[in-house]
């Protein structure tokens, strides 16, 4: 019941190792403002949308931070002032159509092998526009027509925390002014958000581009003050590379709180990076949270809570046919909640710790990607700690353990525990059980080798090793079980959740330069391990699953 | 935050997860019968009961918890009593305790263990230990009865209307099914169209069902334990079921679970293990385990009262409902006269009293027992009759003035926020004050009438009291009123009229709380007080104990100061409870408050006794407590209808007409607390013995079987709310039988009759139904099947609803041997008299010691603080305490055990009852009270 995470989002962000184009070349830092024109920067990251058709193009992601190589130049040269802002009027557009389609093999949702058909189309129209008078801009963002039209099971089977949303006629992700002044900028709006790799903040703005598996479709939104600066790029040197950010949200929409369902989650955010350029920077941001219900009289619903994250990416080695970058993130949480209160607690302690790893090693035409991750989990639903861990929904591993087996077994587990045939009043945190697609109470090994066929076409697969790091207990089976940890099929459950095999082709077409097609097929096999038990022996059958996505991007 | 950020980069470098939950100890191995705990059985879980387990977290409980069951079920009725039960905070104080296991068990270790040792603990196979730490009683035990007979069940009247089966009790099976000895249920051999095999639940078969085994149920094979005393509210306490337990082939019984308590009552539980060696017990020796919480059962009363007196969350209630008497004028009016018109002199009154008992006794002479009645009369000084408000804490009608159902009509208050529904009910009292005054007020005594009763018992008892120099009130319960019919008011009217007391007769016989509920313009007296409307029925119970409680803030309130009212017409305001006008307050201020009252007024007596602290005595009279306990067997009137009707009802019955013959369909139903029957039509056709009738509720969907019987004669049921459609059919022969509705209709069965429309004009409570009508429900009922694991199931949860509204749990207040204590620091301490009635079967004598029993002479944690109860010394054994204390009251009077009561209920020890009878023969003096 408590399987919350506390997603504290915010701030500037550095995109997936997988979801930016590699070898951009690094720039010297030549501003202050890490939005000047010149040199996209910090600001510029939290700025406007980039283009997330799903084709792995240069365009920037929408929280990528650029930086400056602040490190780099031992000349000390002074930096250029930047222009005054010329108080002209320019205005941008971008838009991009995602279509897909995927179909999930059946497989059980719960002990009773109740199922249902998972072959989501979907759709998503994305219009980026942006209005800037000198330093003054205005950016939005909205999609249209976005989730999925069929295919996805009824909430009444698995809820409504499911990883594909039903379609929504149209949604706001981006309102906001900024203003840019030479050393500094300020933004204020609603917002996306993303930070590291993502694993608490993002701005689910991008699919994974070759390599990796995975659509995204959410994305932190918060209506978000920030100040960005770099307050001692006069210093020069290693000193350019420094940025802070301090922000003030109240969140919109993310894994944990929902404004529209009550939810006012206002953070407190800071955050310092060393970002030498793109491809190596690292830093660290805390947040504090705190969230409460207007719905809930009695205390309910509630939660206070610091996170600490230090992310980061580096490139050892970059030489013309041969790349070794890094990006890692760790996130440890803790805190106090009432959002799962239980008859052992009136108040909950939060304590947990995630983290992600991404590698790649590339030679020639070749990548090897090495990915690892770890999710604290808990196993035990009935006492006053909430431990797992719950990775961003739009952080993919994979395409079919968490982002199709855990989220509709964990789905299903809250609408039984909530049943109105067993209970009057559903359980506490009931709702927050479904995962939506969430890596939780896991670690992962995720080997992955990637070949380009051509310039326009990428092959790429590898398997998936996942094992939990606490028995996979569901809690409603569990609870009803004698509290002993019982996996959503009512077995007795092992540690070793199981092997994905996932493969994936993808081509891309620029038939004009402003104008990117791409096509992406993947697919995979999903073998169940012994957390996957079933209670009369065995375990749960194999689980197949295919998906075919066009993106056009403008 | 520093400590925050410590945390943080403890998290961030440790991650750790806590180990997964675990129980006290891991249950092992063993092929022992295991308890069933099916959270899917329908339509209630089969796990053990009451059990946390089913209980939500919820904050703004006091006990934090809330009943978690589903609110889903058939009927409106059903649903809104479980949207009602799970608003309680806890589980039931005297509830019985469940357990089902998947095979049977050795009834004769239960027996030997349980039955004939006075309660000895030592070699007990289950337990129920109070594990909440700051509790009084923590670690202490209260005895459960397993077929000791404090709970006995057998009927005087078996009968329960039209075609019953005519069992001798109404809970559990006593028919034998298996008529081929071949252990299945074959066609047509269903009896009760249960969809089950039933057998005799009895310890062997043969046994009457006059030995019916009341702590085990053969069908479910359910082990059925009730606490002997109201367990302490608030509080928590823990079943223990021992290895000692064991099944038929003699092996411990098992935990469903991995451990022997479900992980998530692992913390509740812990304190077990600090108690268990008190009953020389380790947790090696536990099988299962589970906790339960007991409800809040006074709070209300609590918050109520203090806001009555201004204290509290409800603190407007004193301001809103001052306590402020109105005198109402008794006497004609002569312009000029002196003479005070709100008093009648006991002597003028006494010549009327004389000719109403006259006539109420037929118009005959006085028996003996009405002419001491009507002589005492002369020790009475005067009559008042005096009106208050007091505020309603349930709505009686909606927003468009229209009466709610009765499970509508629900107290609406919460104690902790002060939120409160109310509305203003004025109460009339009628006040008797004695001639033999001192020179203080007189110490008054309430009298508490019987169901159905009214406020007229001064008339009766008036006299008695007064020659003791105690005056005495008489107040209606909520809906009870001065029933009779208009010729008898009018011949009583006229009576006084002609002695210049008709105003009088109109201030007490035209100023009540009754009301027409069916809708025949005639007042129903206490129509809804006793019904299956379980918590309506709490609801009443409480509300006439605020009322009382009012009464008594209004009796302190005359305090001699002066009122608005000037009696002696010499032109200054007399002083507040002076009547007549001397100066002297007559009666309340600081004198004496006592209670008395038989049967209903022996519950509210009882219940005052325990709420109220201004009360000194308590003399209840056969009252008793553990209210469904009295439901189940009372032959009371009105109440085998109002409540025993509309558990088994409504009945779709056919009889056959005495004079022509003909068989006849009718419905049986309560008509209020009366009994309804409606001619529904003539059966056309020949119903023949072994075919089977299935009533459809068209409305809910449910259905139910029933088997026709010799002559065609059946009976029907199915639950319903009033109006669903019904509709009836029968069909040759026996049906495959289906659990719960009986038996399945096979695809493309036909039957041979259907009944689905009024086949004749008829009425009932003032509506009309013309032949053609589709056929209806005319009024509610669960239509629960006699003598079966539902009705048993029914009356455990009745229990759950009722308690705030049981005197059982109020009782361990009397005497302080628990402490209530008001905001205004008053602390309960009223000293009781229970008198029982031997042989009474309106409130069964065995819930009349119930109620003495309810106070916990035994425990060590006893407070007898105040030295007005002593324990006797030779209370050495609990069954002694239990029993033989329970009749012992005000010591500084004397003691009066009502031992033999106590002991013709139980069937073992009977050598003991017979040493105790015969003790209590042998002094009269100690036993006549």
């Amino acid at each position: 019941m408590k399987s919350m995470i506390l997603g504290l989002a915010l701030c500037a962000a550095t995109p997936a190792f997988a979801q930016t184009d590699a070898g951009a070349p690094a720039v010297e830092p030549k501003a202050a403002n890490p939005g000047d024109d010149v040199n996209p920067t910090l600001l510029r990251e939290l700025g406007p949308a980039g283009d997330d058709a799903d084709a792995g193009m240069a365009s920037p992601t929408p929280m990528q931070v650029d930086l400056p190589p602040a490190a780099a130049p031992a000349k000390k040269e002074e930096p250029k002032k930047p222009d005054d802002p010329a108080w002209e009027l320019t205005a941008k557009l971008a838009a991009s159509i995602r279509l897909s389609y995927a179909g999930t093999t059946p497989f059980p949702f719960d002990a009773d092998r109740t199922t249902s058909t998972i072959a989501p189309l979907q759709t998503r129209v994305r219009v980026s526009p942006e209005i800037h008078l000198g330093g003054l801009g205005l950016i939005v963002e909205a999609d249209a027509a976005t989730g999925a039209i069929i295919g996805i099971p009824p909430d009444s089977l698995v809820g409504d925390r499911q990883p594909v949303p039903a379609i929504r006629a149209l949604e706001l992700r981006k309102v906001y002014l900024e203003y840019k002044w030479a050393s500094g900028a300020f933004r204020v709006g609603q917002q996306t958000s993303q930070w590291g790799l993502g694993l608490l903040a993002n701005d689910g703005a991008q699919d994974p581009q070759a390599g990796d598996f995975g659509q995204q479709h959410f994305g932190n939104l918060t209506y978000r003050a920030m100040l960005v600066a770099r307050p001692l790029f006069g210093k020069g040197g290693a000193f350019r590379a420094f940025e802070t950010a301090i922000a003030a949200d109240l969140i919109v929409r993310d894994n944990f709180g929902e404004f529209s369902r009550g939810d006012r989650a206002f953070q407190g955010v800071l955050a310092v990076r060393f970002n030498k350029d793109p491809e190596n920077n690292f830093g660290v941001y805390a947040v504090y949270r705190n969230q409460r219900n207007i719905f809930s009289t009695d205390g309910g619903r509630a939660t206070d809570a610091v996170v600490i994250d230090f992310a980061g990416r580096w490139q050892f080695l970059k030489r013309r046919n041969r790349e070794f970058k890094v990006g890692w993130e760790f996130v440890g949480i803790t805190g106090t909640t009432t959002q799962a209160r239980n008859e052992n607690a009136e108040l909950l302690k939060i304590g947990q710790f995630g983290m992600a790893i991404k590698s790649q090693y590339r030679i020639g035409r070749t990548s090897i990607y090495l990915d690892g991750g770890y999710a604290s989990g808990d196993q035990n639903a009935a006492d006053d700690r909430v431990e797992n861990f719950r990775f961003d929904r739009d952080y993919k591993v994979g395409l079919i353990l968490f982002d199709q087996v855990m989220a509709y077994q964990s789905g299903r587990s809250g609408v039984r525990a909530s049943d109105p045939s067993l209970t009057g009043v559903a359980p506490e945190g009931a709702d927050l059980l479904g995962t939506a697609g969430s890596i939780t109470g896991a670690w992962y090994l995720f080997p992955r080798v990637k070949i380009a066929m051509s310039d326009w076409l990428d092959a790429f697969g590898g398997p998936l090793f996942a094992f939990g790091t606490a028995k996979l207990a569901d809690p409603f089976n569990t609870r009803i079980g004698g509290g002993t940890p019982l996996n959503p099929l009512g077995g007795q459950p092992g540690l070793y959740l199981g092997t994905e095999v996932d493969l994936g082709v993808q081509a891309r077409f620029k038939p004009i330069p402003e104008l990117t097609i791409s096509v992406t097929a993947e697919g995979g096999l999903f073998l169940p391990g012994d957390a996957y038990t079933l209670p009369g022996g065995g375990v749960m059958a194999p689980v197949g699953f295919g998906r075919l996505r066009l993106g056009v991007a403008i | 935050m520093k400590m925050s950020l410590s945390w943080a980069v403890v998290a961030v470098v440790a991650g750790c997860a806590s180990p997964e939950g675990r129980g006290l100890m891991e249950s092992g191995p063993g092929t022992g019968s295991e308890v069933v705990f099916d959270v899917f059985a329908k339509p209630l879980p089969n796990i053990p009961l009451p059990n946390d387990f089913a209980t939500r977290f919820d904050a703004s409980s006091v006990t934090k918890k809330r009943i978690n069951a589903s609110m889903m079920a058939s009927t409106k009725w059903e649903r809104s009593t479980r949207e009602s039960l799970d608003q309680l905070d806890g589980w039931g104080t005297y509830q019985s305790i469940t357990v089902a296991f998947k095979k049977p068990l050795d009834l004769h270790n239960i027996i030997r263990r349980h039955q004939g040792d006075d309660y000895d603990a030592r070699d007990d196979a289950a337990y129920l230990i109070d594990i909440s730490p700051d509790s009084p009683d923590f670690c202490e035990r209260t005895p459960l009865d397993m077929g000791e007979g404090n709970f006995p069940i057998v009927l005087e009247r078996p009968g329960y209307f039209d075609n019953d089966r005519q069992g001798d009790q109404l809970l559990f099976d006593d028919r034998e099914e298996d008529l081929n000895r071949n252990g299945k249920l074959d066609l047509g051999e269903d009896l009760d169209m249960d969809g089950v095999l039933d057998h005799p639940n009895t310890l062997y078969p043969g046994d009457s069902s006059f030995k019916a085994l009341t702590f085990y149920e053969r069908e479910t094979n359910t082990l059925i334990m009730k606490p002997v005393m109201p367990l302490r509210e608030k509080n928590t306490y823990a079943v223990v079921l021992t290895k000692r337990l064991v099944d038929e082939d003699g092996r411990p019984v098992k935990s469903p679970f991995a451990f022997i308590n479900h992980t998530a009552q692992t913390k509740a539980l812990e304190p077990l293990a600090q108690c268990l060696p008190n009953f020389g017990l380790s947790l090696e020796d536990v099988a299962f385990t589970w906790p339960y919480s007991t409800q809040s059962v006074s709070d209300d009363y609590v918050a109520i009262r203090d806001g009555l007196y201004g204290l509290g969350p409800m603190n407007r209630l004193a301001a809103e409902y001052p306590a402020v008497a109105k005198l109402m004028t008794l006497r004609d009016s002569t312009p000029g006269s002196s003479i005070n018109v709100r008093i009648v002199s006991g002597d003028q009154f006494r010549s009327a009293a004389v000719d109403l008992l006259k006539q109420l006794n037929g118009g005959g002479p006085l028996t003996a027992s009405m002419a001491a009645v009507a002589e005492h009369h002369k020790f009475i000084d005067f009559h008042v009759v005096f009106q208050f408000v007091s505020p309603q804490f349930f709505p009686r009608r909606d927003s468009e003035d229209k009466l709610l159902p009765l499970y509508k009509q629900l107290f609406q208050v919460d104690p902790v926020s002060g939120a409160a529904f109310t509305r203003p009910e004025t109460i009339t009292v009628w006040l008797t004050v004695p001639k033999a005054r001192t020179t203080g007020p007189a110490p008054v005594v309430i009298l508490g009438h019987g169901y159905t009763g009214n406020k007229l018992d001064p008339l009766f008892y008036g006299g008695f009291f007064a020659r003791y120099g105690l005056a005495t009130i008489g107040m209606e319960n909520v809906s009870h009123g001065v029933g009779l019919d208009k010729t008898d008011l009018e011949l009583a009217r006229g009576l006084l009229a002609g002695k210049g007391l008709g105003n009088m007769f109109d201030a007490i016989a035209k100023n009540d709380r009754a009301f027409d509920q069916n809708g025949d313009e005639i007042k129903d007296s206490g129509a809804d007080f006793w019904t299956s409307y379980i918590l309506h029925t709490r609801e009443v119970v409480k509300q006439s104990a605020l009322d009382y409680m009012q009464l008594v803030r209004l009796l302190r309130g005359f305090d001699g100061k002066t009122w608005d009212y000037d009696a002696n017409r010499d032109g200054v305001d007399d002083l507040a409870g002076d009547f007549n006008g001397d100066g002297v307050i007559d009666v309340g201020g600081t004198a004496p408050i006592h209670i008395t009252g038989g049967s209903l007024g022996g519950i509210m007596s009882a219940m005052m006794s325990g709420l109220e602290p201004q009360i000194d005595v308590s003399v209840p009279v056969s009252g008793g407590a553990g209210l469904p306990d009295i439901g189940v067997r009372s032959i009371q009137g009105g109440v085998r209808e109002a409540v025993n009707l509309r558990m088994l009802g409504p009945l779709f019955t056919t009889v056959r007409n005495v004079d022509t013959g003909q068989l006849e369909a009718w419905q049986v139903l309560p008509n209020l607390n009366d009994l309804g029957r409606v001619k529904l039509g003539p059966v056309n056709v020949e119903l023949l013995e072994g075919d089977t009738a299935v009533l459809s509720n068209l409305t809910s969907g449910e259905h139910r079987c029933a088997r026709v019987g010799a002559g065609g004669l059946l009976r029907a049921a199915v639950s319903s709310d009033q109006n669903d459609q019904w509709k009836l059919d029968v069909y040759s022969g026996a049906l495959p039988p289906q659990e719960r509705s009986g038996c399945a209709v096979p695809e493309g069965a036909t039957p041979y009759w259907t009944m689905d429309t009024f086949a004749l004009d008829s009425k009932f409570q003032a509506l009309e139904h013309k032949a053609g009508d589709p056929l209806i429900a005319l009024g509610d009922g669960f239509g629960l099947r006699r003598q079966s694991p539902e009705i048993r199931r029914f009356l455990g949860l009745a229990q759950l609803a009722i308690e705030r509204g049981d005197p059982v749990n109020f009782l361990p207040y009397t005497e302080r041997h628990r402490i209530l204590r008001y905001g205004t620091g008053e602390e309960v301490g009223t000293r009781m008299v229970v008198v029982n009635t031997i042989g009474d079967m309106n409130v069964p004598v065995a819930t009349g010691v119930s109620r003495s029993r309810a106070r916990p002479a035994w425990s060590s944690s006893s407070r007898l603080t105040r030295g007005t109860a002593r324990r006797p010394t030779a209370c050495s054994s609990t069954t002694a305490c239990s029993s033989r204390w329970s009749g012992w009251g005000v010591t500084r009077t004397r003691w009066a055990p009502t031992c033999c009561s106590t002991w013709i209920t139980s069937r073992r020890s009977r050598a003991t009852a017979r040493r105790i009878c015969s003790t209590c023969r042998g002094s009269t003096r100690r036993c006549g009270w």
